[in-house]
C-alpha cells in the first residue's frame, strides 16, 4: 500500500517549498486582518510550518531528523531561498534547520484566557525565510530545480516515504509569452514531479494559490475544480496530488473537514498546518493544542 | 497476598534504552544503556492491596517518559478506594503538581535548560506539555480488582487461558494514533474525567493479567479476533531467565509487519501460589 512507509530518522522524508517571489506577490493579500501583503503572509506561513515540524520532532536531546527540508524561491532569481547561515543551501536535515533560524523575532498571538477571552500572549517566531517580491514568475524552471533535489533524495532514499512538494504561487507563469503555452509547460513541470516516485510512492505535490481577486473565499482540498475562479487555479489544481488516505482521515477526523472522497492536495488562500498534522511520525494526543 | 509481576519493555526500532517512553509500576524496567529492559519482583500487599500499571509517554512532547512515570507514580499513591472517574482526577491533578516540581529541580530553578533543544524551541515544546496514556489495576486481597484507563493502553485478564477480560479496549478496530491523553498541563486535561474509565471485576488465584501498551494490545486483540491463542507465548517469556527474548519477540512482530514499530511493553501478573 503506497504511503505508509514510516517515518523515522533511519528513513527520513524530504519536505521542498516552492515560493513565488515574483513582483505580484508584494499586492495586498485579499481579505487579511490586519492588511498584509501577500509575499508576507506567505512568508509567515512557511516560517510557521517549519516551525511545526521542528516542534513536531522535537525531543529532550533535540531535534529528530524525521525530516529533511528545502526551500526554493523564484522570481528576480530561481534558488535556495534560506537566509542566515543556511543560505544557498539545498535539503537542510531538520536539527540543523532547528537550531539556524536566520532570526527570532518576538510575536504577540491571542490565546485563550479561559474564561471565554482572548489575550495576548509574547511568542517566539523563528524565521528561516524573508519575503521577497521581485521579477517575473519563473515557474518551470523552479519546478524543474525541484525535480532535480527530488530526483537526488529518491535515488539516496529508494524506499522512504515520498517527497512532498508544497507549490505556493499567486498565479501565471511567465515561463512563456503565450500564457496557454505558459500554463501547458507548467502542466507538464508538474506531471514530470509526481512522476518520481519511492517503492512507497510518487511525490506529493500540494500547490497553494494565494489569489489576488477579491471577494474570493479559501477553498481546502476539493475533489473537483467546479468552485475554483479562474484557470490558473484550475490549472494548479489539476496539477496537484491525490491526498493520501492518511491525509484524508486526519482531515476529516481531526479537523471536521468534511472532505469528499478524491480530495486534491490544493488549496486557494488556505491553512496548511493539517500538512504538518497528517504525517504519521507516532502518537500525538487529541487534547494536544 | 504476593503477587508475581514480570514487565518487559522494548523501545522502538531505531530509538536507544533510554528514549523508551513507556513506564510500568512497580518500577521494573530501567532504561540503562542499551540492556535488555527487563524485571521481575514478588510484590506483597500494602493496606489490602496491590498497584500495577503501565503507560505510555505520546511520541510527540518533550519529556513524555518522564510525565509517563510521574503519571504511575501519583496513582500508585491513591488512598482512596475507585468507584468513577472522579476518584482518579485528583491523583492525575497531583501528578501535574509533581510535574512543576520535576521541572523546576531539571532546570535547577530555571537557571538551566530543561533539553538540548534551541532556546526559541524548548519554551514552546515544554509549554505544549508532554502526554501519556495510563492503564492500572489495584489488586485488592479480598479477591476484586480496579482497573482506571486513560488512552489506549490495555489489560488482558485471563481465566483457564481464556480471555474473560480485555479493557478498556477490547477490539483492535479501536485503535488510532490520536487518543485523548492525560497532559502534564493542565489546560489540556480540561475534559480528562470524561475520558477516564473506570471497571470493577473479581480476580481468582490461578488467573493471568497481561498489561501491554499499544501496539502490543492491538497485536494480541487481533490475535484473539483470529482465534490463535497469544496466551501461551506472552507467559512463556522469563525476565531473569532469558531477558533478551521478548525483543526478540518483538522484533520478529514488526519485521513481519504484525505490529507498529513503537514502544512496546508487556507486564504479566500472576498470584504466587501456597501462600496465605
Amino acid at each position: 500500500m503506497p504511503y505508509t512507509a514510516e517515518i523515522n530518522r533511519s528513513s527520513p522524508t524530504a519536505f521542498i517549498f516552492v515560493i513565488d517571489q515574483s513582483g505580484s506577490m508584494a499586492d495586498a493579500m485579499p481579505g487579511s486582518d490586519p492588511p498584509k501583503k501577500k509575499c508576507d503572509a506567505v512568508a509567515d506561513s512557511v516560517n510557521n510550518l517549519l516551525r511545526n515540524l521542528s516542534l513536531r520532532c522535537a525531543r529532550p536531546d533535540g531535534v529528530r531528523d524525521y525530516f529533511y527540508v528545502g526551500v526554493i524561491g523564484y522570481g528576480a532569481t530561481v534558488g535556495s531561498a534560506y537566509g542566515g547561515s543556511l543560505a544557498g543551501q539545498e535539503l537542510v536535515p531538520l536539527s540543523a534547520l532547528a537550531n539556524s533560524p536566520a532570526k527570532v523575532e518576538e510575536r504577540t498571538k491571542k490565546i485563550d484566557d479561559g474564561a471565554g477571552g482572548l489575550i495576548d500572549q509574547k511568542v517566539k517566531f523563528p524565521v528561516w525565510f524573508e519575503p521577497k517580491a521581485n521579477g517575473g514568475t519563473p515557474m518551470c524552471q523552479a519546478l524543474g530545480l525541484a525535480r532535480k533535489w527530488i530526483e537526488t533524495w529518491v535515488n539516496l532514499h529508494p524506499s522512504s516515504f515520498p517527497p512532498t512538494v508544497i507549490h505556493i504561487t499567486d498565479g501565471e507563469s511567465t515561463d512563456s509569452a503565450d500564457p496557454t503555452e505558459a500554463n501547458r509547460m507548467v502542466g507538464e513541470m508538474m506531471a514530470g514531479l509526481t512522476s518520481i516516485t519511492s517503492e512507497d510512492g510518487a511525490t506529493l505535490l500540494f500547490n497553494v494559490h494565494v489569489s489576488s481577486k477579491a471577494n474570493v473565499k479559501p477553498i481546502a482540498f476539493p475533489s473537483d475544480d467546479s468552485n475554483l475562479p479562474d484557470e490558473y487555479s484550475k490549472m494548479l489544481f489539476a496539477g496537484a496530488s491525490p491526498l493520501t488516505d492518511t491525509m484524508h482521515r486526519v482531515a476529516n477526523d481531526e479537523h471536521g473537514l468534511g472532505l469528499a472522497p478524491g480530495a486534491k492536495a490544493f488549496t486557494l488562500n488556505g491553512d496548511l498546518t493539517i500538512v504538518v498534522q497528517a504525517l504519521d511520525i507516532g502518537t500525538r494526543a487529541s487534547n494536544l493544542r | 497476598m504476593p503477587f508475581l509481576v514480570s514487565a518487559f519493555s522494548v523501545p522502538k526500532r531505531d530509538a536507544k534504552a533510554s528514549e523508551n517512553q513507556d513506564a510500568v509500576w512497580p518500577r521494573l524496567v530501567r532504561a540503562k544503556n542499551d540492556e535488555p529492559c527487563a524485571g521481575r519482583a514478588e510484590v506483597a500487599s500494602k493496606q489490602g492491596r496491590v498497584f500495577v500499571g503501565v503507560a505510555d509517554g505520546a511520541t510527540e512532547g518533550v519529556l513524555a517518559g518522564e510525565w509517563a512515570n510521574i503519571t504511575l507514580k501519583s496513582l500508585s499513591k491513591t488512598a482512596v478506594d475507585i468507584h468513577t472517574s472522579d476518584d482518579v482526577t485528583p491523583q492525575l491533578n497531583e501528578a501535574v503538581q509533581t510535574w512543576e516540581r520535576f521541572k523546576r529541580l531539571r532546570s535547577v530553578n530555571g537557571t538551566k535548560p530543561l533539553t538540548a533543544l534551541p532556546a526559541w524551541l524548548e519554551d514552546e515544546a515544554v509549554a505544549r506539555g508532554a502526554f501519556a496514556t495510563a492503564c492500572v489495576v489495584w489488586f485488592s486481597d479480598n479477591g476484586e480488582w480496579i482497573g482506571a484507563a486513560i488512552g489506549d493502553s490495555c489489560v488482558f485478564h485471563l481465566r483457564q487461558d481464556e480471555l474473560i477480560e480485555a479493557w478498556p479496549l477490547s477490539n483492535s478496530s479501536e485503535f488510532n494514533n490520536s487518543p485523548y491523553l492525560v497532559s502534564s498541563e493542565a489546560a489540556c486535561n480540561v475534559d480528562l474525567a470524561k475520558h477516564i474509565k473506570t471497571c470493577r471485576n473479581h480476580w481468582e488465584r490461578e488467573d493471568h493479567f497481561y498489561f501491554a501498551t499499544d501496539a502490543l494490545a492491538c497485536w494480541i486483540l487481533k490475535q484473539h479476533e483470529n482465534q490463535a491463542s497469544p496466551w501461551t507465548k506472552l507467559a512463556s517469556f522469563d525476565a531473569i531467565a532469558a531477558p533478551d527474548e521478548f525483543s526478540a519477540f518483538v522484533e520478529s512482530l514488526r519485521e513481519s509487519g504484525e505490529i507498529r514499530n513503537d514502544d512496546t511493553t508487556l507486564v504479566h501478573v500472576t498470584f504466587i501460589p501456597n501462600t496465605q
